[in-house]
């Protein structure tokens, strides 16, 4: 799975999660850019994308995530 | 030595001489030694037990690789000697109310801070453990960052990856920064003198017997309490980061307009951040991401409800441990659980939003007034009774324990905190936004807050400077 595929899906995570079919993350998108990201739904999302990819994520890593961009690495870094 | 004491203002001239006096290699250790004299000013006896503590988390940094069960044991020791001091007196109190059963009860005093710095402990650990931050070889290190003056009796909890390192460097001598330093922690003087010590003179006995007074003049203590504990709680922490400020020091803000949210949540990520932010990282997000939560959202099936249920359990967890947290007492744990509740709620229902933002507030800062009244009362049956006598009206007879000149002065002290924190949720620092006046305006809002002070300030040989609210914590 190329980058640009991790994306796609990743879109249809956040776009469930979030309750918003308009979202399109990028590299740079942060939880301030998305309503309702706070660190409730930051746990959600781990666990969708982790269910989403089949893979998971140790504590350092989902502390570590500062944008999308991070949450990408991470995603490609195991499958 | 309290804040607000001639020997602490001593102490801290002496603090600040000294370290830049020094030669940059030595400054850590001026600050470890002074910690450790701040400390021990307490009682000698205290300091056992932050060696305890001390002890065991080095030794835990350094072999938590060894396997699961260090990090298990260190975190037994600590939160087991916390869970000892602090709350054995009142376990065994409770279990006494059972038929048969008669413990004498024990009478420990925790020691000062021991909260704050048993958080710092298991934060330092669990941050080694999961690789975030280096383990610290050099034990007397490890030993200001624990016990560091600033933050050890009211936080706020600190990460050792971000305060850490700003501790050992020695830091050149910056005259601007000293400015912006000074000024912040005169605004704490500010903030507790004048505002929360005055203000406790008109809380205190109301709080205390609530039957002698109308119900107006409950509520008037309650709304009055709200600015009491954060003019105390927020000036601690200016007098703390204003003096860090100065040696070139950043400590974690705790407080951002707390009393502008326009929700409980957000209310909680605006007051004692640090705290919050400890309890996600360090409870929240364990809880979530345990192996029983998973096989427990395996069972539930659909993935939506399944985290809905795990949110509300990690959530009900955390309240409740933030209520035990603040004192061995039930009207904390019916506190920690009022919150618990109202952020559950918050999750599972969508409350109204369009409400306007300002209705938002206000309907976010009575929650936070109800609270106040768990929260404050020394017991549940004295909250129950301010409810009630929130519903009596009529002439009491009683006074309100300041006099008019003393709410006007209150009054006008709290419009100022009004004002710094309407540019604050604006998005402007006050303390830069005073840098930038020109220099004359500066220093006479410097030499007015001064006299303010000395002149408004609650102190003086008839009259103890009140304890930090969250010493007792």
């Amino acid at each position: 799975m190329n980058r640009t595929e991790i994306f796609e899906q990743l879109n249809e995570v956040f776009r469930d999660v979030f309750d918003d079919p308009s979202i399109t993350v990028t590299e740079q998108t942060t939880a301030a850019d998305i309503e309702g990201w706070d660190s409730l739904m930051h746990i959600s999302l781990i666990s969708a994308v982790e269910d989403a990819f089949d893979l998971s994520f140790p504590m350092k890593t989902v502390l570590a995530m500062k944008n999308v961009g991070d949450m990408v690495n991470a995603i490609a870094d195991r499958l | 030595m309290i804040f607000t004491s001639l020997k602490f203002l001593t102490f801290a001239v002496l603090t600040l001489v000294g370290y830049f006096a020094l030669p940059k290699k030595l400054r850590w250790i001026w600050l470890t030694a002074l910690s450790v004299y701040f400390y021990l000013c307490v009682g000698l006896k205290y300091g056992v037990f932050l060696l305890v503590s001390l002890l065991s988390v080095w030794l835990c940094g350094l072999y938590v690789k060894k396997g699961r069960w260090v990090l298990v044991l260190t975190l037994l020791v600590n939160l087991g000697l916390l869970a000892v001091l602090k709350y054995a007196a009142f376990a065994v109190t409770n279990l006494n109310r059972l038929p048969f059963v008669a413990i004498p009860v024990p009478e420990f005093v925790a020691p000062l801070g021991m909260s704050f710095y048993t958080f710092l402990s298991v934060s330092y650990i669990m941050d080694v453990y999961r690789e975030l931050s280096e383990p610290q070889k050099n034990p007397l290190k490890l030993l200001l960052y624990l016990s560091f003056f600033p933050h050890i009796t009211q936080g706020p909890i600190d990460r050792y990856e971000t305060l850490a390192p700003q501790l050992f460097e020695g830091h050149s001598f910056d005259y601007a920064r000293c400015a912006v330093g000074l000024r912040r922690a005169l605004w704490g003087f500010f903030e507790k003198l004048v505002i929360a010590d005055r203000l406790g003179l008109l809380v205190d006995p109301i709080f205390a017997a609530p039957g002698n007074y109308n119900g107006m003049e409950v509520l008037i203590a309650i709304f009055a309490y709200a600015i009491q504990i954060y003019a105390d709680f927020a000036g601690y922490m200016d007098i703390a980061c204003g003096l860090c400020e100065v040696l070139g020091i950043r400590l974690t803000e705790n407080f951002d307009a707390p009393y502008f949210s326009a929700s409980v949540p957000e209310f909680w990520r605006r007051w004692h951040m640090s705290l919050g932010s400890f309890f996600r990282d360090y409870l929240f997000y364990p809880v979530l991401r345990s192996g029983w939560m998973r096989k427990l959202k395996k069972k539930v099936g659909d993935r939506k409800k399944a985290n809905k249920l795990a949110t509300v359990i990690a959530l009900a967890v955390v309240w409740t441990a933030t209520g035990i947290w603040h004192g061995s007492a039930w009207h904390y744990i019916a506190w920690g659980m009022y919150y618990g509740g109202l952020i559950i709620a918050s999750e599972l229902i969508q409350f109204k939003r369009h409400l306007p933002k300002p209705l938002q507030v206000l309907r976010t800062f009575l929650l936070v007034l109800f609270g106040y009244v768990i929260f404050r009362s020394d017991n549940l049956a004295r909250a129950w009774e301010i409810l009630v006598q929130l519903t009596r009206f009529g002439d009491s007879g009683a006074n309100l324990g300041l006099d008019t000149p003393d709410l006007i002065v209150a009054c006008v002290a709290t419009a100022i905190l009004l004002v710094h924190d309407i540019l604050r949720i604006r998005g402007k620092r006050p303390g830069e936004l005073v840098a930038a006046l020109p220099l004359p305006l500066r220093w006479v809002l410097v030499y007015v807050c001064v006299l303010s002070v000395v002149i408004f300030g609650v102190y003086g040989p008839e009259y103890n400077a009140a304890s930090f609210i969250y010493f007792a914590f």
